[in-house]
């Protein structure tokens, strides 16, 4: 199991957040994009999918600074993350 | 230009990942004994160069031409936008900095635990940490290269950067026996991140059949718009207090 996580890491990183959104882009940008924009793709493609990569970093980063669950069970509503974080805290 | 920023993206991601490798082999050898560090390091090294023989001919030889610059281009996306991202947070004061030192005493920790080495006998615990370390370290320098590498333009750029790269790193290593702890790793590997994102967009819109406005100039554009977005996020992020 550890072997595997260690090899997910190494090849798709930390977050799953960045492969999918990095393939649904290029996906988008490829079936979508492509064949709706025509002639004009040759100049635009390569903008269009910058602007597809920079939102995906965007989110990624802004996922990645917000603290990882909640544990006010009012605020976020998973009474068991906060029942097993006061768990930890008591431990 | 193309060259130049190809050779500079190999050789800084090859001396950044090498630095991290270099700190947990001096970990080993000054905690236990040199002979199975380098030994854990040289058995690592016979692994990624096989894989190296692999992933390069596979990728040159068995893929289309548009084919493998959407590969490469998703390949460097994948590791650019993980260390650009990486990069952001540390940038932000959202994650701790990253550091060779930091890593080197604490792989030292981990070895003081165990018991030391019986006189004449194989150390197996260091040789496996030493391989390990180096291991998952060269396995993302192997693909990392490899990527920069199967540009049908050639491999001499991607291969020059890291082999300059790889010497400065082990001549460092050989002359300190420690880790260099003033390099801003942070810095670098957010540069490398930048750098590795740039030739992914670049590669991938090429594969996808897009003509760059300003043909290989656009390698500067699209870099400054993905170093200027991350260091906008960086900022913001920083001013903005971290919620409990």
């Amino acid at each position: 199991m550890s072997t595997l996580r260690t090899l997910k890491k190494l090849i798709l990183g930390e977050t799953w957040l960045l492969p999918v959104g990095i393939a649904i882009v290029v996906a988008t940008t490829a079936l979508l994009v492509r064949p709706l924009a025509g002639t004009a793709w040759h100049r635009v493609g390569g903008l269009v999918l910058l602007a597809g990569v920079l939102g995906v970093l965007a989110i990624s980063v802004a996922r990645g600074a917000r603290p990882r669950a909640s544990i006010s069970p009012l605020a976020g509503g998973r009474w068991w993350v906060a029942w097993r974080s006061g768990l930890r805290e008591r431990s | 230009m193309t060259f130049v920023l190809v050779a500079l993206g190999a050789g800084v991601a090859v001396s950044v990942e090498l630095l991290e490798a270099l700190a947990i082999v001096l970990a080993v050898g000054v905690s236990r004994r040199w002979a199975d560090a380098l030994i854990g390091a040289a058995a690592a090294t016979v692994v990624c160069a096989a894989l190296a023989g692999l992933v390069g001919p596979v990728l040159l030889h068995s893929v289309p031409l548009d084919a493998l610059r959407v590969t490469i281009g998703v390949l460097l996306l994948l590791y650019g936008l993980e260390w650009l991202r990486k990069g952001t947070l540390r940038l932000a004061g959202r994650r701790s900095r990253s550091s060779s030192l930091a890593e080197y005493l604490e792989t030292q920790e981990q070895l003081d635990d165990l018991p030391p080495p019986a006189p004449g006998q194989p150390d197996w615990a260091a040789r496996l940490v030493a391989f390990k370390g180096v291991l998952l370290e060269g396995v993302e320098v192997v693909l990392i290269v490899s990527a920069l590498a199967s540009r049908p333009s050639g491999p001499g750029p991607a291969l020059l950067g890291a082999g300059l790269a790889t010497a400065a790193v082990l001549g460092a290593g050989v002359w300190l026996r420690r880790p260099l702890a003033r390099i801003p790793e942070t810095e670098l590997k957010w540069g490398v991140g930048v750098l590795l994102s740039t030739f992914g967009v670049f590669f991938t819109a090429e594969g996808l059949g897009v003509d760059w406005p300003a043909g290989d100039l656009a390698l500067l554009y699209i870099a400054f718009v993905l170093a200027a977005t991350s260091q906008v996020q960086a900022h913001w992020l920083a001013r903005e207090p971290a919620r409990a």
